[in-house]
């Protein structure tokens, strides 16, 4: 007991200056030391709550943390604990406690540890609870590592000397002391409680894990240390167990530990059997150490522990998964690339991450999105590391190297976080990092006047927690009564209230605020103007929308439209809109009012028909597309008629289209004013649209059939002359045509006969192109469905080609057989002419059509047609016939020129007579041609020449010279004519078919000429004549022209010269060195040793034994061959040539032989110069 | 269309309570109701006032003892054809001014039954008013004060003879609607505020120990 009592001392004494101290910081207020507002809340206040984190609220605020931009700085909180801090400087004053060393948390406490080996315990309202010193334990030195039990009953103290203390969290008790409870001379690094209250861990800075397990028999207290992990197989920098979940049935027998060597993290299960789960490798950096942390997260409804590791830039989610409660699983998440090197990763609440950065830079990153929300500079707080406790420099550092580098920036100690919490030891204080939950988050902005910023954040938001937003916007419209609106906060406030729906708030006092001044109005209807058209605001207070419709009305009209189109009814005075709907003629807007409110269907025809006129395109568009989408059943502008009206709709549009007189109809009104205006506006529209109608329900069956005809008859009631005219009368025609053809309609003979009459009788060249095709189809139709059939051929015929329906009478022609004015038929056809060669081309075979014959009668008009077509078919089926077609045309130049040129274009041989007739016709119409056709030689050359002399074509002349021979002549013509282009072409041509002498000839006489430099530069000029006249003359000939126009000449003249000389001398140098190279080689090869045979080459006799006697004389030859001087017969040694090989090599100089011995030759060869080169 | 009401303060200053109430005006065409309603919103008479189309809105502001009551009045189309409009704006209205022609019987007949349908399909609460417009014509009358006075008796309802062209009795028939209707002290009533406490108070939180510990 005596140990307790000496704390007891210790504590006594302390407490008694701590009063003092708590009662002096009481009165210290914040402004002092410039804490912002949120600086200094209770600790109680700010406790952690898990459950409003994990509560349905959470995954809003994730949204809105990611939609937040980091700028804004609200998501975190940043303050500073003060009574803790002033109580730990304090200590370090007045018991020489040291600095601050070590922190960490429970949830009843926070325990500070300091570097002269005192441990300060504090309430969550930041009051000391107890301080301790364990004299009894001698220096230890400073405190390196505190843990707090789950039920903060016990905490675990471990000192830099590697003492470890067990102290009664509630009063400073010292309960147990474990002196050697792991190796001997290391630090104590990390201690941490399981969540069983008997089992801590505890690292050292040797890298072993020791477990320490706790007994208590008979009122002794005993301990227990076993080595879990040595650092041997790889120093544990960190470890965490796993005690968030132990309250979950699946780890309530599991003891997980999560721990990191410098090369991997490793999980291991130690209760209720040792078990490796889990080995990663972690990215290899000897510079920072690995970090991990354990957190509880909601995936799906379970809650599942998801471990965050990593280590400098690199980190990982990896997930604990439980199977069947039995088998624990490790699945790997995900993977994050950061930009920077974390020196600490801790959990914020379940959703976001805070890293420190080796620069202390606080980072909250959202785990979901991987977003980066903001970040905190930390650098003020002067951060503890731990670095000295990794070194062990207290007792000897003797620790690994590996160890000590990576542990220069360890700071596991010195940040201890809780919940959503992060609490932060600087060297001078104890800061609090906090996450701000949403309304934490408004209450700041709004605080701040950000009400921008606020209002965005409540905006995209609110939905799920409306009080708020509304609250906040309440504050913002107080706030406005004293200040000026700003135009942002505005903008904010109008999409806040839009996205809550807040109309009330928005019209009433949004309005109120703004409605002061007249620029903020004008901005305030700009914003819901916008969101109205965006669609995103349907609906205002009646005040606003009359002021807005009122202000709309004098600045744009057509966003009014727009603006009446989306807006609720029930919010509009209709009497207002409906006023100036008429005046500016917002003919949607007021159909869709009046349908909508009114149902009346029947009033935007009865409204507006009276002032339709045909120039009235839009009010006429507008009804028919309103009358087409009502007999559709569709809504206009947009939408759909409730379906229960529809067939009223309906029956209402079309009794009203066929009312006979409108309802205030004037005595000289005409019959069915409504159908009448609309035929009247766009006949062809108008029938459109009721042929659509017509597929409509309404108008099928037996009633159906009778509602069109009725339709029909009313029709052919209005639409008779003069108020129509034949085009529209044909257009109904057409319709009712296309009905009867297609049998939805059944008409009486007399009312057929009428419309029959109508198709065919009309004879008006005013009626419109497309109007005549429709009826020439309309007839074409009738006739294939027999409905005709009681006309006569002849009448019909007569008609259609008074009618000018060609198309009919080539069908009536060709039903009755008679071919002979088919063509003619096309020919007279407007539209139809072009088709007429493909009637001739298709037919031209039959016999009986003669179309042949045909074609010679109208061959005239086919070549006014289409030249080219009739020249195709000339070509093809009357080659032979073509001097008779140029007759035929004898009287028409134009034709036969077209017809000729076609006939040239195809390549065909034309006759000299009619080339000539061509030639002129040429030379009349197109004289840039004449020329090219000359050069065809199709004509015989006087009467060329005497045409184009004729019509003064100089450059056919001049051609037509040239082929006879007569360059002179076609020169000087040209060139009287100042064709210089040409002049020089002919004397380039002549270089090339005349002698030299002609040709030079003709160069002189196009230099000479005056006039030749107008079109063409003199250089040019005489660039095309250099290569044929020597440059001495033609300098001369130019002797007075500027240095300029010669200069080319002159410098090809000199480069010529350069060129010469440097060839020359080239060909001197190689030529001079092939023949040192040559010397060379015959020097070499006679240079060479020559061996001799002993036998003479040709009686292959010894030549060093004597013959006969005599002694021997031998001839050897450069080339080795030796002979007797009597075998080499023939041979001359003058002549020096082996007789052998016939070797040009001098015989060797004859040497005495010497019997018994070989003659030996050592002789130098010398080449013979001559005979190689 | 909710009865709206709050204690903000106002740019004027006033300060008070601020009753806003919807009023419609119903009746059969040409009896005065647009009048009527000018009259009293702008004090002026035309003699040929154009016929209103659907409904016309306006607002009028009256100050009753300390409280300052606005009127968002509904002034309907009269025409057959815009009966059907009726119901959107009866319906949520606090206070409706039924109006007939002292000169038209007809007016009145068609009055009582724009009277019996208020009664059936609007809200309960409704404040109704029955005015006999153009008193000043009172020489061609063709309704007895006392026929109308017996029957709005009858039926609950406030009884005005009216004339837009005099003025007479026309803010007098606002006037009294406006002190039947029911003026709750809206200040301790609903949210604003109160929420705004409750966001205070969520801010600093009442905290429990979380389930998260080491």
């Amino acid at each position: 007991m005596s140990p307790h009592c000496n704390n007891r001392i210790s504590k006594g004494c302390i407490f008694n200056f701590f009063c003092e101290t708590i009662e002096f910081f009481n009165f210290i207020n914040d402004s002092e030391f410039d804490i912002p507002p949120m600086a200094t809340p209770s600790l109680e206040s700010i406790l952690w709550d898990m459950e409003s984190e994990e509560g349905s609220a959470d995954n809003a605020s994730v949204h809105s943390f990611q939609s937040m931009e980091t700028k804004l700085h609200s998501v975190l909180s940043h303050c500073i604990l003060q009574g803790i801090s002033s109580q730990i400087i304090s200590a370090g004053d007045r018991v020489d406690a040291g600095m601050p060393t070590v922190i960490t948390n429970s949830v009843r406490y926070i325990a500070v540890g300091t570097s002269h080996g005192y441990i300060l315990n504090f309430n969550p309202e930041q009051n000391l609870c107890w301080c301790c010193h364990d004299f009894n334990a001698g220096d230890q030195g400073a405190i390196s590592s505190l843990a707090f039990n789950l039920d903060s009953t016990r905490l675990l103290a471990g000192y830099e000397r590697g003492y470890v203390l067990m102290i009664d969290a509630g009063n400073g008790d010292v309960l147990r002391r474990l002196p050697d409870a792991h190796a001997p001379q290391t630090a104590v690094l990390h201690l941490r409680y399981t969540f069983m209250n008997n089992l801590a861990l505890c690292g050292d800075s040797s890298g072993c894990i020791f477990t320490l397990t706790f007994n208590r028999r008979l009122g002794v207290r005993s301990w227990d240390s076993r080595c879990l992990f040595s650092g041997a197989t790889g120093e544990v920098c960190i470890f965490e167990p796993l005690v968030h979940g132990y309250d979950l049935h699946f780890l309530s027998r599991n003891v997980l530990v999560a721990m990191a060597t410098m090369s991997k993290v490793i999980v291991i299960s130690i209760r209720p059997h040792i078990k490796c789960l889990f080995s990663q490798p972690l990215p290899k950096m000897s510079n920072s150490l690995p970090q991990i942390t354990w957190q509880l997260i909601s995936i799906g409804k379970m809650y599942q522990p998801v471990l965050a590791w990593g280590r400098g830039n690199e980190l990982n989610f990896t997930r604990l998964i439980i199977h069947e409660s039995k088998n624990i699983k490790l699945m790997s998440l995900r993977n994050v690339q950061l930009g920077y090197n974390s020196i600490s990763i801790q959990w914020l609440g379940t959703q976001h991450l805070a890293l420190i950065d080796t620069s202390e830079n606080l980072h909250l990153l959202d785990v979901r999105s991987q977003k980066e929300l903001e970040v905190i500079e930390l650098e003020s707080a002067e951060l503890v590391y731990n670095s000295a406790h990794f070194k062990a420099l207290a007792v000897g550092g003797c620790v690994s190297e590996a160890f000590s580098v990576a542990g220069e920036k360890a700071c596991y100690n010195s940040i201890s976080s809780r919940g959503d919490q992060l609490l932060i030891l600087g060297t001078k204080a104890v800061h609090i990092i906090k996450l701000r939950s949403w309304p934490e988050r408004l209450m700041y902005l709004s605080e701040r006047g950000r009400w921008a910023d606020a209002l965005n954040l409540a905006a995209e938001e609110g939905a799920n927690r409306e009080k708020f937003a509304s609250f906040l916007l309440l504050r913002y419209l107080e706030s406005l009564n004293q200040n000026v609106v700003d135009k942002d906060s505005l903008v904010a406030a109008v999409n806040c209230c839009v996205k809550l729906n807040k109309v009330d708030i928005l019209c009433n006092e949004l309005w109120e605020a703004v409605s002061n001044d007249y620029y903020n109005q004008d901005w305030y209807y700009f914003l819901l103007i916008e969101h109205i058209v965006n669609g995103k605001l349907t609906s205002l207070t009646p005040f606003i929308a009359q002021s807005l419709v009122s202000h709309l009305e004098k600045k744009d009209v057509q966003t009014l439209e727009n603006v009446l189109l989306i807006l609720e009814i029930s919010c509009l005075d209709l009497h207002q809109v409906l006023t100036i709907c008429k005046k500016y003629k917002m003919y949607n807007a007021w159909i869709h009012i009046t349908t909508k409110t009114i149902g009346d269907y029947t009033s935007p025809l009865t409204e507006f028909l009276s002032e339709l006129t045909p120039a009235n395109q839009r009010l006429g568009n507008t009804m028919l597309v309103y009358v087409s989408s009502c007999l559709a059943g569709l809504g206009y502008p947009n939408g759909n008629i409730p379906k229960e009206e529809i067939t009223r709709v309906k029956f209402d549009i079309l009794r009203c289209l066929e009312a006979l007189h409108s309802i205030n109809g004037s005595q000289n009104e005409k019959t069915y004013p409504y159908l009448r205006a609309l035929l009247k506006f766009n006949m062809r529209e108008c029938l459109n649209v009721i042929e659509l109608a017509f597929t409509e329900v309404e108008f099928s069956g037996e009633m159906g059939l009778l509602q069109r005809q009725r339709l029909v008859q009313i029709l052919m009631e209005i639409v008779k002359p003069p108020e129509f005219s034949d085009s529209e009368e044909i257009n109904l025609a057409c319709f009712i045509c296309r009905l009867v053809t297609s049998n939805k309609l059944n008409l009486e003979d007399s009312f057929l006969s009428r419309i029959f009459q109508i198709l065919m009788g009309k004879t008006s060249k005013s009626i419109k192109l497309r109007d005549h095709m429709e009826r020439e189809q309309s007839w074409l139709d009738l006739m294939a469905t027999n409905r005709l059939k009681d006309e006569s051929y002849d009448v019909l015929l007569k008609a259609a080609l008074d009618a000018r329906c060609f198309r009919v009478a080539e069908k009536l022609y060709e039903l009755q057989g008679d071919y002979s004015d088919i063509l003619r038929c096309y020919l007279d056809d407007v539209i139809r002419k072009n088709e007429v060669f493909g009637y001739v081309v298709r037919h031209i075979e039959d016999d009986a059509r003669s179309v042949r014959e045909q074609f010679l009668v109208h061959f005239k008009e086919l070549v006014a047609i289409d030249s080219k077509k009739t020249v195709g078919i000339v070509n093809e089926h009357f080659s032979d016939l073509i001097e008779q077609f140029c007759e035929m045309l004898e009287d028409d130049d134009d034709s036969r020129y077209l017809f000729l040129r076609e006939l040239i274009s195809c390549d065909i041989k034309l006759p000299s007579r009619i080339a000539e007739i061509y030639l002129e016709l040429l030379c009349r119409n197109n004289t840039e041609q004449v020329r090219n056709f000359v050069e065809l030689g199709l004509c015989r050359m006087e009467e060329a020449l005497e045409i184009t002399k004729k019509y003064r074509v100089h450059a056919a002349t001049a051609l037509l010279l040239e082929q006879g021979g007569e360059w002179l002549e076609a020169l000087e013509l040209l060139l009287e004519h100042n064709l210089v282009d040409h002049a020089l072409s002919l004397c380039i041509r002549g270089a090339e078919h005349l002698d030299s002498e002609g040709a030079q000839k003709l160069w002189m006489v196009l230099l000479q000429h005056e006039k030749s430099s107008e079109n063409m530069s003199l250089r040019q000029l005489l660039h095309a004549t250099a290569p044929h006249i020597p440059p001495a003359q033609l300098l001369e000939l130019v002797s007075n022209v500027k240095f300029g126009d010669v200069r080319v000449s002159l410098q090809g003249i000199l480069n010529d010269y350069v060129h010469d000389i440097h060839m020359h001398s080239t060909t001197l140098k190689l030529l001079s060195k092939d023949i040192q190279q040559g010397l060379a080689r015959a020097l070499a090869r006679h240079r060479r040793g020559v061996f001799f045979s002993t036998t003479c080459s040709t009686c292959h006799g010894s030549l060093s034994s004597p013959r006969n006697g005599d002694a021997v004389a031998v001839s050897a030859w450069g080339c080795g061959h030796c002979f007797h001087q009597s075998c080499a017969v023939g041979s001359d040694a003058e002549q020096a040539t082996c007789p052998a090989c016939k070797t040009k090599t001098s015989l060797l100089p004859r040497c005495p032989t010497t019997n018994g011995r070989a003659p030996s030759v050592n002789t130098r060869v010398r080449p013979d110069l001559e005979g190689h080169f | 269309m909710a009865n709206r009401s709050g204690a903000a303060q106002r740019p004027n200053g006033t300060q008070g309570k601020i009753c806003q109430f919807k009023l419609v005006l119903l009746g059969e065409s040409a009896v005065g109701k647009s009048s009527l309603v000018l009259r009293f919103v702008k004090g002026q008479f035309h003699e040929y006032q154009e016929s209103t189309i659907g409904a016309a809105f306006l607002t009028q502001t009256v100050c009753l003892d300390d409280t300052t009551v606005k009127f968002e009045i509904w002034d309907t189309a009269g025409q057959e054809r815009y009966h059907s409009l009726a119901p959107m704006y009866y319906r949520g209205a606090q206070a409706a001014i039924v109006v007939y022609d002292i000169t038209n019987q007809d007016t009145f007949g068609r009055a009582k039954t724009w009277v019996k349908e208020l009664q059936r399909q609007a809200s309960p609460t409704i404040v109704i008013a029955l005015a006999g417009n153009k008193q000043d014509l009172a020489n061609k009358r063709m309704v007895e004060f006392e026929e109308a006075q017996t029957y709005a008796d009858e039926n609950g309802l406030l009884f005005m003879e009216t004339s837009a062209k005099t003025a007479l009795n026309v803010n007098d028939i606002f006037l009294a609607i406006a002190k039947k209707l029911p003026k709750y002290d809206q200040n301790q009533g609903q949210s604003g505020q109160g929420q705004g406490r409750r966001l205070a108070e969520g801010d600093q939180g009442a905290k429990t120990p979380g389930n998260c510990c080491k």
